[in-house]
């Protein structure tokens, strides 16, 4: 499939609109969402860092500091498409959909801090401008929660990241480099064996939407989707984060634990854990010792991520 | 019974030798219109005097009132200290909680959606007196109220109304609604407080109806629910020793709820 707009699934109960995304662009890089005026969405998603935060941990509108690394955001909309259960968004799945996931960080206390979501719309509605922008985007300038998380969806709904040079090399404008070449054979094969869960050239979204404990504790200390599920095995699992954008979104791992793309690797190559919910595509390479991947081997797995950054995506060139 | 039947006969013959007398004059006789198992029985529901159950004769307005108590005695907040099966002496501050899906079932076992979703909060009688308007008449057997969300509304997307998560019974970071919650003060200064939700916590009650005897077109269905059950029904719950643990709360929750009974 070609990811953008062609395939773009659009939500039956909130179809974009140009005055819809506008509201909601504004919106998302709008303080006034804080409960003191402090921060928008994009102080911790921005766009230089594929809308993630360079950050390990983010910081709340009062100063307080989360434990989890803020997700990158674009290609959100296949995830309505491609998850079809109650778990979307977020690392441990805690939001069922996009709408819902946006009302999250406004009234959680260590992010924006509201006390709750009516006076977050009352300093909307009073506000100059933001009654006709609601009005122009849904037909009422009565301002809504519904309207107010619609908006900001549609937003990051809009955010397409499908530039890369992976891109460019699948539409036939450029060539794969060697090193390239042979890291999507190390990716794409038992060899390296990440395909599994990130996807392939067929679904170009390199995650598989899911939840996976990756081994990277004999101990999860973050319960994951066990959290949001309650089921004892669904700990430590984590959603599987897009491939796409690395250069741009470090640190990695739930927990921004790893600060460059070789500790990954170097991980994923010997030094995954086994617990009772690990993984069978991480357990499986156990009984080896993990990947046992050449200098060489690694070097060209990097360099085929490193294909997957769209700079354009990012404001670059 | 024999008389009855040919009672009914006869009855039958004369209305129809009737209308064959004024069809003649018009065109031809024609038999008496047969009411298939398809077309709508009118039934008339105010002539009916020996029955059981809930009548509503035509189109109706259900009310429901809700009580709230605490060992069968109305609930002061704040100001009053309750005193559980274990000893625990504690005050009540909030209680709010979501009353949805209204069902009725009649007398032939057919059920009756009335989709209703309404947020209660205990301390405004507003919220906890609701009507719930276009009830089809008939004679209603039992009513079942689900006390939360149903799974479809809990997990799909954002609503207006009782549901929108500005009422601040929404989780954050977390699938769905928060279905009850209560909280207070120990009187040793613990505050405490719990939040019940999740699709398999959703208390579920279908009340009896056979033995309220009422004939209405705005009936009203007083409702109890009695606190106290959360802490004693059936395991006896401590604050002490079993702490703030939702895990058992979650369970006596539903009997707490059992508790709701039809009073006329």
């Amino acid at each position: 499939m070609v990811l953008g707009w062609s395939s773009f699934p659009i939500p039956s109960d909130n179809p974009l609109t140009i005055a819809g995304v506008e509201l909601g662009k504004k919106l998302f890089f709008d303080p006034i969402l804080s409960v003191n005026n402090s921060q928008s969405c994009g102080s911790c998603h921005q766009q230089i860092s594929s809308f993630s935060d360079n950050r390990r941990y983010s910081m709340g509108a009062l100063g307080d500091v989360g434990v989890r690394q803020a997700m990158p955001l674009f290609n959100l909309a296949w995830a309505d498409k491609y998850n079809l259960t109650n778990h979307k968004y977020f690392w441990d799945g805690g939001a069922t959909d996009l709408e819902r996931q946006v009302i999250g960080p406004i009234i959680n206390p260590i992010e924006m801090a509201n006390p709750d979501v009516f006076s977050v719309i009352e300093r909307l509605q009073k506000h100059s401008e933001y009654p006709n922008l609601f009005r122009r985007a849904f037909g009422s300038d009565s301002i809504t929660t519904v309207k107010l998380a619609k908006a900001i969806a549609q937003f990051e709904r809009s955010l397409i990241s499908a530039n890369s040079n992976f891109d460019k090399a699948e539409r036939r404008e450029r060539l794969r480099t060697e090193s390239e070449r042979n890291g999507f054979i190390i990716y794409s094969t038992e060899k390296g064996d990440c395909f599994h869960c990130h996807g392939n050239a067929g679904s170009p979204f390199f995650t598989d939407f899911k939840f996976h404990n990756n081994g990277l504790e004999a101990m999860p200390k973050d319960s994951g989707l066990m959290r949001v599920t309650g089921r004892a095995e669904d700990f430590g699992l984590m959603k599987t984060p897009t491939l796409r954008n690395l250069s741009f979104t470090a640190p990695y791992m739930h927990d921004g634990r790893f600060a460059t793309l070789m500790e990954v690797i170097e991980f994923y190559n010997s030094g995954t854990k086994n617990s009772p919910t690990v993984d069978p595509m991480i357990s499986k390479n156990f009984h080896k010792g993990g990947l046992n991947l050449t200098p060489v081997e690694k070097i060209d797995l990097l360099n085929f991520l490193l294909s997957l950054n769209d700079s354009s995506f990012v404001g670059l060139k | 019974m024999a008389l009855n039947i040919f009672f009914t006969l006869r009855k039958g013959l004369l209305f129809g030798s009737l209308l064959c007398v004024f069809g003649l004059i018009v065109s031809a006789c024609k038999d008496p219109e047969i009411t298939t198992p398809d077309s709508p029985v009118s039934e008339r529901w105010d002539t009916i005097t020996n029955y059981s159950g809930l009548i509503i004769p035509e189109t109706g307005v259900l009310n429901i009132n809700v009580n709230y108590e605490f060992g069968g005695e109305p609930i002061v907040f704040n100001t009053k200290t309750y005193i559980n099966a274990a000893k625990d002496s504690f005050n009540v501050r909030e209680i709010k909680h979501y009353f949805s899906n209204v069902t009725l079932v009649n007398h032939l076992g057919k059920t009756i959606h009335l989709n209703n979703y309404h947020l209660m909060d205990a301390s405004n009688q507003n919220t906890s007196q609701i009507a719930i308007a276009n009830v089809p008449p008939g004679n209603y057997k039992s009513v079942s109220v689900l006390l939360g969300v149903d799974s479809i509304r809990n997990h799909s997307g954002l609503q207006e109304g009782a549901l929108d998560p500005a009422w601040s019974m929404f989780w954050t970071w977390n699938t769905g609604y928060i279905f009850f919650r209560i909280n207070g003060l120990t009187t040793w200064g613990e505050a405490y407080t719990f939040d019940i939700g999740g699709d398999k916590h959703a208390p579920y009650n279908l009340m009896d109806l056979n033995t309220f005897k009422v004939k209405s077109k705005n009936p009203t269905l007083n409702l109890a629910l009695d606190i106290n059950e959360m802490y004693q029904n059936p395991e006896v719950y401590s604050f002490k020793s079993d702490g703030l643990s939702i895990q058992k709360i979650l369970k006596q929750a539903i009997h707490m709820l059992m508790m709701l009974r039809p009073m006329s």
